[in-house]
């Protein structure tokens, strides 16, 4: 395995190299394979149906699996099609994380209020988001904070906090000196840089009014929450990206439901005491899609532009093209009604296609209590898939994107389901945390309602897993001892705060300490990757890359949102095992210029510049 | 009360040719596969001591306990699972507890676990649309798709109100490229969800509404179950009569 490197900040070298398609050793590689899959599978088929059958009647019959035809890849911008699948895991072995807040100076902890309010909005709060504030190329985070939701914000009430990552081993509390005086009672944050100048700027979600704060670009933020044409209610997560593809980031955000903190529903028990309100009585709250302007003011366009559905109680929310025609969509996790996913239609409006696609409700076709949402390919066809979080009872939901078939939930055939079924689910990533070429997992617990009479706990533990031969296998036990833990998990995101190529974890408690998870795993090869956009939006949100190495394909998007309440340093991680040879790498940006990058040398940073024109 | 469900079915149906099928036999038809009854496990375990011997009572006793909260197993030993599993050790033949227990391990995504109780079914189960389902389930989950179809139409042709197998068909519809087709069905499946909630809160003792007979007449009519459908339809145009026509006609 590789020693771990620290910051390094290394240009890419740009060669114009068309990227060759498969060879004839591959397809007589590929053809034993087959033969041997086959033969392992008939032996598999047949202890089974020894074993166990009594008659030979039309439903004990068990043949091997058929196999399916691939679809041979032809050119590498092709996005249309599904990619060849040829890989499987170099590794077995489980990231491991060790939790460093304390040590490194983070300290902050969400606070929900007084528990006897029993007010909806209580257990749904804490986000994190990673932002570079002041540019000096380490990873600051964002923490929002709660409070006493039955008060109006005041200097009464616990701010939200900004600490900045001083790339010592330490972070440095700079709420004020920011100009940071988030008050309301939040749930998450939404970071980007909104007006394309260089500087990241923060969107905070409320109980309330959401607050926008414009970086300065000297340290400051200045309060513009006034650009947001928006009323006062919940707002949950929040999710940038470029829908209409016009070079500045356009804004969704989630709106759950209609619920007052000052004068709430009241609901009770069958014996008329007072207890939390379920989302099933309360009416929802339409989310809300605004597009930026680009003059520092945004229109909310959601109905005039088609993305708006029935029942629409939004916790969580992800824009990326998953469709692969170059084009952001919008999809959207509904708590126990059918998710969304708008499908943009290339001229300003969407069609909700979640049902036709397969993405609104699991294969038991109930609508899930769905929460975060984590985007990634973990079966490596070249489209994004899904991976849902849900409440106690629910499986957490993999959805397999198939391409022009739309989704379809694998979880049962990927082993997916028993482990889940008994955890109340919120953040989640997807990333391959080492390096080893496959997805990975985790997942932040936590009940909402003291479930002391059903014999489970408040307070849950966290999971790890990992996505190898498209079977989920629960790491838990073997990612540190963060996950022997138990907590009330919120919100989770992504950066490589330490600057070592791989990426590390802010992950929220309700009522404890957060968490830094700093990633020791060992790992194999990787590649990060950077973005700086000129014609697209600055950070490259919405960039799509396809990585090759050998036969081995990889694609990555930088998505807008995803998780729950919660933003990632808009970054790249490739994981790539054991494989040491050169790579290729095929860039779309969302402005739609097109680069093609050959990479030599691998294990490094890359920060990629968009070309003023197609590089290829 | 006692999960004979062949005998339901059939006697329903007699019902419904004889035109002497209550309203609430059509809400008894459509729910048959889940339809568990409060009190019907007290019931049958005051059946049971009568007659201790008794598969049938001791089985429905189990069956209609309440499920687990929010279908997390408790540790317990007299939890239904446990209970259930003991049976099965007893009475390994039973259909109700095979569809139980494969319902259980489908639940929680068990592939395996639902292979190997396929594998072991007795002949009687070839005739039960729960067990095709099943089925179409694992081939579904094992993308073998074309077994796949087969064994969820043999469901549907067995019990052609088989929403669930209509849910699993969508998927497979999905894989096999036909959107549109896929997207039908899931609207059929979402309406019959819908219904299902609605059916499932009426009261032992209340009247059937007649939005809810309609609703089950256009399902019956969309599943293609025309004895259903067509009995249904006569039998609103009887109810949304009024006055002594209306008695006269029934």
């Amino acid at each position: 395995m590789i020693k771990h490197p620290r910051r390094s900040d290394i240009s890419a070298t740009v060669k114009n190299s068309a990227i060759d398609p498969r060879g004839k050793g591959f397809c007589h590689a590929r053809q034993l394979a087959g033969v041997l899959t086959w033969l392992i599978l008939l032996a598999i088929v047949g202890c089974d149906s020894s074993a166990t059958s009594k008659t030979t009647g039309p439903l004990r019959e068990s043949r091997p699996l058929v196999a399916q035809k691939p679809v041979v890849l032809s050119n590498i911008f092709d996005l249309r099609q599904p990619l060849e699948i040829e890989n499987k895991p170099v590794s077995v072995e489980s990231p491991v994380f060790d939790d460093v807040a304390q040590s490194e100076g983070l300290y902050h902890t969400y606070l929900t209020g007084d528990k006897k309010l029993l007010l909806m909005v209580q257990p749904t709060g804490g986000g994190c988001g990673w932002i570079d504030y002041d540019r000096d190329g380490n990873w600051d985070l964002y923490l929002n904070q709660g409070g006493d939701p039955s008060l109006p914000p005041s200097a009464m009430q616990p701010s939200d906090q900004l600490f900045r990552n001083l790339n010592d081993g330490r972070f440095h509390l700079v709420t004020e000196l920011a100009g940071i005086d988030e008050r309301d009672y939040s749930q998450g944050v939404a970071v980007s840089d909104f007006d394309n100048d260089g500087f990241s700027d923060i969107l905070v979600t409320n109980i309330g009014i959401c607050t926008l704060y414009q970086n300065q670009g000297d340290g400051t933020f200045r309060d513009v929450s006034t650009a947001l044409p928006q009323s006062p209610g919940w707002h949950s997560s929040a999710a940038w990206g470029d829908v209409d593809r016009d070079g500045d980031l356009d804004l969704y955000v989630c709106r759950y439901v209609n619920f007052d903190t000052f004068h709430p529903h009241v609901c009770l028990t069958a014996s008329g005491e007072r207890r939390m309100c379920q989302p099933n009585e309360i009416d929802p709250r339409p989310d809300e899609l605004y597009l930026n302007e680009g003059d520092d003011t945004f229109r909310a366009v959601a109905r005039e532009r088609g993305v708006f559905g029935s029942s629409n109680k939004a916790l969580g929310v992800s824009i990326a093209d998953f469709d692969n025609d170059e084009w952001p969509d919008i999809y959207v996790a509904n708590d126990a009604t059918p998710n969304f996913l708008f499908i943009n239609q290339k001229d300003g409006q969407f069609l909700d296609k979640a049902s036709e696609l397969g993405c609104a409700v699991a294969s038991d076709g109930r609508a899930q209590a769905s929460m975060g949402i984590a985007v990634g390919d973990y079966d490596h066809n070249g489209f994004l898939d899904l991976y849902l979080t849900h409440f106690e009872g629910e499986w957490n939901t993999l959805y397999r994107n198939l391409g022009p078939a739309g989704f379809t939930d694998v979880t049962a055939a990927a082993a997916g389901v028993s482990t889940t079924l008994s955890m109340v689910a919120f953040g989640t990533v997807m990333e391959d945390f080492n390096c080893d070429g496959n997805e990975d997992l985790v997942i932040a617990n936590g009940h909402l309602d003291d479930p002391g009479h059903l014999g489970t706990q408040l307070a849950m533990p966290p999971q790890l897993f990992s996505i190898g031969d498209s079977q989920i296998t629960d790491n838990s036990v073997r990612g540190g001892d963060y996950f022997s833990q138990r907590f009330i998990g919120r919100g989770m995101a992504t950066a490589d705060y330490d600057g070592d190529g791989d990426l590390d974890l802010a992950i929220v408690h309700q009522n404890a300490p957060v968490s830094l998870l700093r990633n020791q795993s060992s790992r194999g090869h990787w590649l990060q990757l950077q973005f700086i956009g000129r014609r697209s939006n600055r950070q490259g949100v919405g960039v799509r890359v396809t990585l090759r190495s050998g036969s081995y394909y990889f694609i990555r998007e930088i998505a807008g949102g995803t998780s729950y309440c919660a933003s990632h340093q808009p970054v790249m991680v490739f994981g790539l095992g054991n494989r040491d040879q050169p790579c290729e790498l095929a860039i779309v940006w969302p402005s739609g210029i097109r680069q093609s990058i050959r990479v030599a040398e691998l294990d490094r940073i890359i920060v990629l510049s968009e070309p003023a024109d197609d590089d290829i | 009360m006692t999960l004979q469900r062949r005998k339901l079915e059939q006697q329903i149906r007699f019902a419904i040719d004889c035109q002497r099928e209550p309203p609430r036999a059509y809400v008894y038809l459509f729910l048959i596969d889940t339809m568990r009854i409060a009190g019907a496990s007290e019931s049958n375990s005051r059946w049971l001591e009568q007659d201790p011997e008794s598969e049938l009572f001791d089985v429905a006793r189990v069956l209609h306990m309440p499920e687990p909260e929010n279908g997390v197993r408790a540790s317990s030993a007299d939890d239904k699972y446990s209970l259930a599993d003991g049976l099965f050790n007893r009475f390994p033949d039973n259909l109700e507890l095979l569809a139980y227990k494969i319902d259980v391990r489908l639940r929680s995504g068990d592939v395996q676990g639902v292979l190997q109780l396929l594998s072991a079914l007795p002949p009687e189960a070839d005739d039960d649309n729960r067990f095709w389902r099943a089925k179409g389930w694992l081939h579904l989950n094992r993308n073998e798709l074309p077994k796949a179809n087969e064994a969820l139409n043999e469901a549907i042709r067995l019990f052609p109100m088989d929403w669930y197998a209509r849910n699993l068909l969508a998927d497979l519809l999905r894989k096999k490229s036909s959107l549109v087709e896929a997207e039908k069905l899931h609207e059929l499946v979402q309406a019959a969800r819908q219904l299902r909630i609605q059916t499932n809160a009426i009261a032992l003792d209340a009247e059937i509404p007649n939005d809810i007979l309609t609703e089950l007449a256009r399902l019956a009519e969309q599943c293609g179950d025309v004895q259903v459908a067509s009995a249904l339809n006569r039998r609103l145009e009887i109810l949304n009569m009024s006055g002594p026509y209306r008695n006269q006609r029934r």
